[in-house]
């Protein structure tokens, strides 16, 4: 038992370092660019309900611009077409577990804990339900900090912020880099 | 609580329960017991996933040239640059922050020199 927590917790490491540096990235560019005020408060709060990489940069504009509501909704749904599918291979492992369970798991399911827990090998069903349950834990509160400290460090310095919008090209730019990459070489992110 | 407020913290709750629900689907579609989801839908994740993103770049870039008007330094050529520099960031070391706080830097340092 202690072992599963264990493996857990080492297996989340990398998404540690991944989750604490972006999150701070996107917490010092709310901070700079997004025009709010309790910019550490917003950041900490979008983390927790969204979860979502993409959505934390994205997020600056609309704010600093305050975009009109269907604007948002529809490049939300653009941007995060690709969770629609993570659930279909982790469907037969997840049936029939508790529903508090389950939706917890899916409101967690970003790239990265989705690429561990779908290449998981744990037999048993429990204990695999039980490490998904800490890991998403554990991810998600990487991000949170890390969302919430860049916001705070960005908000105690005045920094530069002309052209900082291209950030958002910029992670689509590398995004799809990545999936072209997948793309040629025919194997699966 | 002042209207702008209420506009920002919509605008967060709407990206929640946007996200929540797109990452639900499958659960949604094929929860039941002994429900499978057919094979053709690898093609479609594999394929327009990437679309879906092309698209976005083109329709930052829009934004991009909007803000900072193309005329007014070299005709975009510094937007083009930074985002050529971002692409070879990401092949050669494979690390998403590297690459987007490269591309920003350097863009932000060519608007700063005025090109």
């Amino acid at each position: 038992m202690r072992g599963l927590y264990r493996k857990a917790f080492i297996d989340s490491l990398p998404v540690m370092m991944g989750y604490t540096t972006m999150g701070f990235a996107a917490g010092v560019l709310l901070s700079v660019a997004g025009k709010v005020s309790f910019p550490a408060a917003w950041s900490g709060f979008l983390a927790a309900t969204s979860i979502s990489g993409t959505l934390q940069f994205v997020v600056v504009d609309w704010f600093a611009n305050r975009s009109p509501l269907l604007h948002v909704a529809l490049i939300t749904a653009a941007i995060s077409f690709r969770y629609g599918f993570y659930g279909f291979s982790l469907l037969n492992r997840w049936r029939g577990i508790a529903l508090w369970k389950k939706l917890y798991l899916i409101w967690g399911l970003t790239d990265e804990t989705y690429a561990i827990e779908s290449s998981c090998a744990i037999e048993d069903k429990e204990d695999y339900i039980r490490y998904c349950l800490t890991l998403t834990a554990l991810d998600h509160s990487y991000w949170i900090i890390g969302t919430t400290v860049g916001a705070i460090v960005g908000s105690s310095f005045t920094l530069p912020s002309r052209g900082i919008e291209f950030s958002m090209v910029a992670l689509f730019i590398a995004i799809f880099t990545d999936q072209v990459r997948g793309l040629v070489k025919g194997g699966a992110k | 609580m002042s209207g702008d407020v209420l506009h920002l913290l919509l605008m967060a709750l709407m990206c929640w329960a946007i996200i929540f629900f797109i990452r639900s689907i499958p659960f949604l579609l094929f929860g039941r017991a002994n429900s499978q989801p057919p094979v053709w839908l690898n093609a479609v994740e594999k394929w327009i996933s990437p679309a879906i993103i092309l698209g976005l770049i083109v329709y930052s870039y829009v934004g991009l040239f909007q803000k900072h008007p193309p005329t007014e330094h070299l005709y975009g050529l510094s937007e083009f640059a930074a985002g050529g520099l971002v692409v070879i960031l990401q092949l050669l070391l494979r690390n998403g922050l590297l690459s987007i706080l490269g591309g920003t830097v350097a863009y932000m340092l060519m608007l700063h020199g005025g090109l």
